[in-house]
């Protein structure tokens, strides 16, 4: 304990000299403006109306957003697209993992393809999909009309659908690369474990349930915290299909902060919805660094 | 100062660019009809080596502009740096750019309807001054009478005084399949469903029957084919969009309803504006299905395509209805006005051109302006799809044989427009929210308009009512 | 038993192949696309053979100007990877090395900063970049890029360092080494292959990122991504050429992944998963 302590102080100037660059870096470009912001979210920014002189209006643009119904609509689709996505990424991933996980044949090819979806742009996808998807020039309804399949052909004109096309595109994106992360979880298994289950007589459904379950927690625990925090910040994909709509039944908090800020130039309302985001997501990170740091003093 | 600097890095950056830019520079300094002007102070040239920055929408009579700026910089030796950004970044990027004080632009491109917005935030300069400047005015070509008055009052002139020239024009008009109405076949077939001969719509009743008509089912004869797809009537746009409240408004006032009523009350949600959308919902039966993601841009497409026989769009797209390579109906559309009920309605859907208060160089801006409403630049856009401004080009033999020019005429003369007032850009994503919602069947008609012309209220407040639009 | 076994693999490799058949195809059918004319794209049976034609990679690249997006893109990635790396490098060094109370606060503070939404970055950079003018200009848009990859940097080259045995530094201490020399000399060649992933990391979220770049670039600055609404017009929509884009803005990508492919998930979880 005294030697370690020794060891602390002797570094601090070391630790310092080479944290500063980075630190002092990211201080100024996101530390100042995210301060700006909390500044402005105290005002009144307001641009639209003439001769704009910044008023302090103190909590009133916090308060406003609890009577704004289209926050509230679009804060319950984000967490409703949170959900859902989050879930089924799971659910497929974990699947997927096993899957890799139990062949040896053509293993690095399958892993290589599975990479495709998340390396490409989400812009990209917004289009790909709104190409794809077209109610009449796309392949999807060509295919549902030939194979007679039992799926609708229109899913942007009602809301329910329009919001599963949006989660089903990040369930595309992201369940390959949660597959992935689970695949290094399940691989760093010790087989002894199995055979000891084996041994013991065990089915393989409660080797999963009492053996891989258990020893993935971990993993799938960062996988799903992860891809949480992640779904907070899409933006893209729906932006480029639906545009939030119709009405307003894709519009998750990104596009509608978007939409307050760089559309309807309400910065100050904008800017008090980002800190509110912004204390949402630390939480969720502090979670998860308790979780990852956790694990490292193990 | 700054702006220059800009640029330095620009050129050392992207070297096409400065290529470009230099090439045209000494070439007109090197030109020996340039030498023959007066003193450079007063002449052509006397803005010579100045840069505009000028920011427009793209698309294609931007692009048809782009074409000529060469030419420009010919005559009076000032380069122009056109960004050009698609149409939901346009307003976007010029308001953040005022909103800074940057002094990013010398000239803008807006829709009018911002004007009154763009007005009362000073955000742009009236052109009184410039124009009566004589020393200013040394376009030769540029004649003022030439431009016709009611697309510059529309998109130029707030409260007495001008602020802007129209830039691009367009107006809302109907497209037809000319070769379908023609097809004998269909006419008696028509004739026996309907009762009446099948024509060209001029009112909405005629409108929705021959649009029930023509939606068929692949497999199903058109015009003694089988269809290999299904064919529309009608072809419209439903997204929360500004083009969905582009299309409706031609509906909304030819029903005799509108945003605002004659004593600038609200009209929105009036008997007239709810039939109007009723009319509007019911119509998208016939509509290529996915309506809540169609804008404009599909509507075009679904034209091209020849899925639809029917379209209300602004003629502006129309040129690509007749691009041999891109389109297959090509030759075989027809274009009228869009159908009448208690009014005229066609639905002018220009845009101007404006000089930032904080430009740094207005008057090159205002020759940049002249210069645009001058007949050849003009001609040249109209010959690329777009429309001009000038009276003597609906005049020019040249443009008389396109398609869609005759109907265009007429359409211009019974031209209708948008409130321009500050608070419209609101109202407007108001609009957007609630068609969307009624279109989805979310709301109905009446409750959709309700709930718009309440955001109205709050909005416009003790403004109302609204005398000046 | 065996037969049972076999069955069940065969079935495995049914799933994957499906699975797989449906995260391509829409990427597949997009680069197809790419190669059609506008009445191909649109053509209903949909084409699977047709003449290809290079026309849309032509006319986006050449007449649209996407070749100066290309470049644009380019020079913000290598310039956000190289300041990124360089400022970084040296600060996961200290956490893997040099520990201290404060550690915990910091990668904290770190985490905060990559779990960001990018909108609420994007407005104030915004305003505070229109106030020292450096909207539309590289520096603007790269310093936007570094704020998000710096963080990630310094997470997953933490994780690298820590896998390099610290008896190798004390060796090189002994010998008379400084810490910087050591950190420069030796740690950083032997974390190289992670340095690569990492770096790769950071070229791809740049070079994907599209609302900060759409914001803060312009004419001049413009990104593939912002470029390709550009493509959206109101006469219609240039499929075609916004599937030339996509697949070109794709491939690299496409590449780097598959090289890397072994560091992936250490740096998609932020070096959690490794």
């Amino acid at each position: 304990m005294f030697k370690r302590k020794r060891k602390l102080q002797n570094y601090t100037h070391l630790a310092v000299a080479f944290h500063l660059p980075a630190f002092l870096t990211l201080t100024v470009i996101t530390l100042g403006p995210l301060l700006y912001t909390l500044k402005i979210s105290f005002y009144d920014y307001k641009i639209s109306s003439s001769g704009s002189e910044d008023v302090f209006v103190g909590l009133k643009n916090y308060i406003n957003m609890f009577h704004d119904m289209e926050f509230v609509n679009s804060m319950a689709k984000t967490f409703l697209f949170m959900l859902c996505a989050v879930v089924l990424e799971v659910i497929l991933g974990v699947v997927l993992a096993m899957a890799l996980n139990s062949i040896t044949r053509f293993r690095k090819l399958f892993t290589s393809l599975t990479l495709i979806p998340m390396m490409v742009a989400p812009l990209i996808i917004g289009l790909m999909f709104s190409f794809f998807l077209n109610p009449q020039f796309g392949l999807y309804v060509w295919l549902v009309d030939t194979l007679h399949l039992p799926l609708p052909t229109v899913l942007t004109d009602s809301p329910v659908l329009a919001m599963i096309v949006v989660i089903l595109m990040d369930v595309w994106e992201w369940s390959p690369y949660l597959g992935l992360v689970f695949l290094a979880g399940l691989q760093s298994i010790s087989g002894e474990y199995y055979e000891a289950a084996k041994v013991d007589g065990a089915s393989s459904a409660q080797i999963f349930q009492y053996v891989t379950l258990p020893l993935m927690k971990p993993v799938l625990v960062v996988g799903i915290l992860l891809r949480a925090m992640e779904t907070f910040k899409e933006f893209d994909k729906p932006f480029i299909l639906t545009g939030g709509g119709p009405g307003n039944a894709t519009e998750v908090i990104d596009i509608f902060t978007y939409r307050q800020a760089f559309v309807s130039f309400n910065f100050s309302y904008a800017a008090a919805i980002c800190v509110v985001l912004f204390i949402i997501l630390q939480l969720c990170g502090m979670m998860y660094q308790k979780f990852v740091m956790g694990g490292e003093e193990e | 100062m700054k702006k220059r600097t800009l640029f330095i890095t620009a050129a050392l950056l992207t070297v096409c660019m400065a290529g470009t830019c230099g090439c045209g520079a000494s070439r007109s300094e090197a030109d020996p009809a340039a030498s023959s002007e007066p003193a450079a102070d007063s002449g052509a040239k006397r803005f010579a080596g100045t840069t505009i920055y000028m920011i427009a929408e793209q698309q294609t009579p931007t692009e048809a502009l782009k074409k000529q700026l060469d030419n420009f910089t010919e005559e009076t030796g000032i380069i122009v740096d056109l960004e050009m950004a698609p149409y939901d970044n346009v307003i976007q990027k010029e308001t953040l750019a005022f909103e800074s004080k940057s002094g990013a632009y010398d000239i803008i491109a807006a829709p009018y309807q911002f004007l009154g917005n763009l007005v009362e935030n000073n955000y742009i300069q009236p052109l009184d001054k410039f124009m009566e400047d004589d020393s200013l005015n040394i376009i030769e070509a540029y004649d003022e009478s030439d431009i016709i008055k009611g697309l510059w009052d529309a998109s130029g002139e707030w409260q007495g005084t001008i602020y802007g020239v129209p830039s691009n024009s367009c107006i809302g008009m109907m497209a037809y399949r000319k070769d379908l109405f023609e097809n004998e076949e269909e006419k008696a077939a028509f004739k026996e469903a309907y009762g009446y001969d099948l024509t060209v719509p001029t009112d909405w009743d005629t409108y929705y029957d021959v649009a029930e008509f023509f939606t068929r089912e692949k497999g199903e004869m058109l015009a003694g084919e089988e269809l290999k797809n299904n064919f529309y009537g009608v072809s419209m746009s439903g997204k929360r969009h500004d083009a969905t409240t582009c299309e409706w408004l031609n509906y909304a006032w030819s029903f005799g309803g509108g945003v605002f009523d004659e004593e600038g009350n609200i009209a929105i949600n009036s008997p007239e504006s709810v039939a109007a959308l009723e009319y509007f919902c019911n119509l998208t039966k016939f509509a290529p299905e996915g309506i809540a993601s169609k804008t404009w841009d599909e509507q075009t497409t679904e034209m091209q395509q020849g899925i639809a026989a029917m379209t209300i769009l602004f003629n502006d797209c129309y040129a690509a209805l007749e691009a041999e390579d891109s389109s297959v109906i090509a030759g075989k559309t027809g274009y009228g006005l869009v159908p009448k009920k208690e009014a005229d309605a066609a639905h002018y859907g220009g845009w101007g051109f404006y000089i930032p208060t904080d430009s740094g160089n207005p008057e090159a801006a205002w020759v940049f302006m002249q210069w645009f409403n001058t007949p050849e630049v003009q001609k040249n856009i109209s010959l690329d799809g777009g429309f001009p401004n000038l009276s003597s080009c609906y005049e020019d033999p040249d443009l008389s044989g396109i398609p869609y020019w005759e109907a265009s005429k007429k359409a211009y003369e019974i031209s209708t427009t948008r409130p321009r007032i500050a608070q419209w850009p609101k109202m407007d994503e108001i609009l957007m929210l609630e068609l969307s919602n009624a279109i989805t069947g979310e709301e109905t008609p009446q409750q959709a308009l309700d709930n718009a012309a309440q955001k109205f209220t709050e909005e416009l407040g003790d403004q109302l009512p609204i005398d000046y639009q | 038993m065996k037969k049972n076994k076999k069955r069940k693999l065969i079935g495995i490799y049914l799933f994957l192949i499906i699975f797989l058949i449906l995260a391509l195809l829409p990427y597949f059918w997009l680069v197809l696309t790419s190669f059609k004319t506008r009445v191909d794209a649109f053509a209903i049976p949909p084409k699977v053979f047709f003449k290809a034609t290079l026309s849309n990679y032509r006319e986006a690249f050449l007449d649209k100007g996407f070749l100066m997006n290309l470049k644009n893109s380019i020079i913000i990635m290598l310039a956000t990877v190289g300041i990124g790396l360089g400022l970084g490098l040296p600060s996961a060094y200290a956490f893997s090395r040099f520990k201290t109370g404060k550690d915990s606060l910091l990668l904290n503070y770190l985490l905060g900063t990559r779990f960001t939404p990018v909108v609420v970055l994007a407005l104030p950079l915004y305003l505070l970049m229109s106030k020292v003018h450096l909207l539309d200009s590289f520096v603007g848009i790269v310093i936007a890029h570094i704020a998000f990859n710096l963080p990630f940097v310094i997470w997953m080259m933490k994780g690298f360092f820590d896998a390099i045995p610290k008896e190798i530094d004390e060796a090189a201490r002994v010998d008379g080494y400084s810490w910087f020399k050591v950190f420069l000399r030796i740690d950083v060649p032997l974390a190289k292959s992670g340095l690569a992933a990492t770096a790769v990391f950071c070229a791809i979220n740049s070079w994907n990122e599209f609302l900060m770049a759409l914001i803060l670039t312009g004419r001049h600055t413009a990104t593939m991504p912002v470029g390709i609404p550009g493509l959206l017009t109101p006469q219609g929509t240039i499929w075609g050429q916004i599937a030339a884009v996509g697949t070109i803005i794709t491939i690299p990508v496409l590449i780097f992944a598959v090289l890397v492919q072994k560091h992936m998930i250490a740096g998609m979880t932020m070096g959690a998963v490794k």
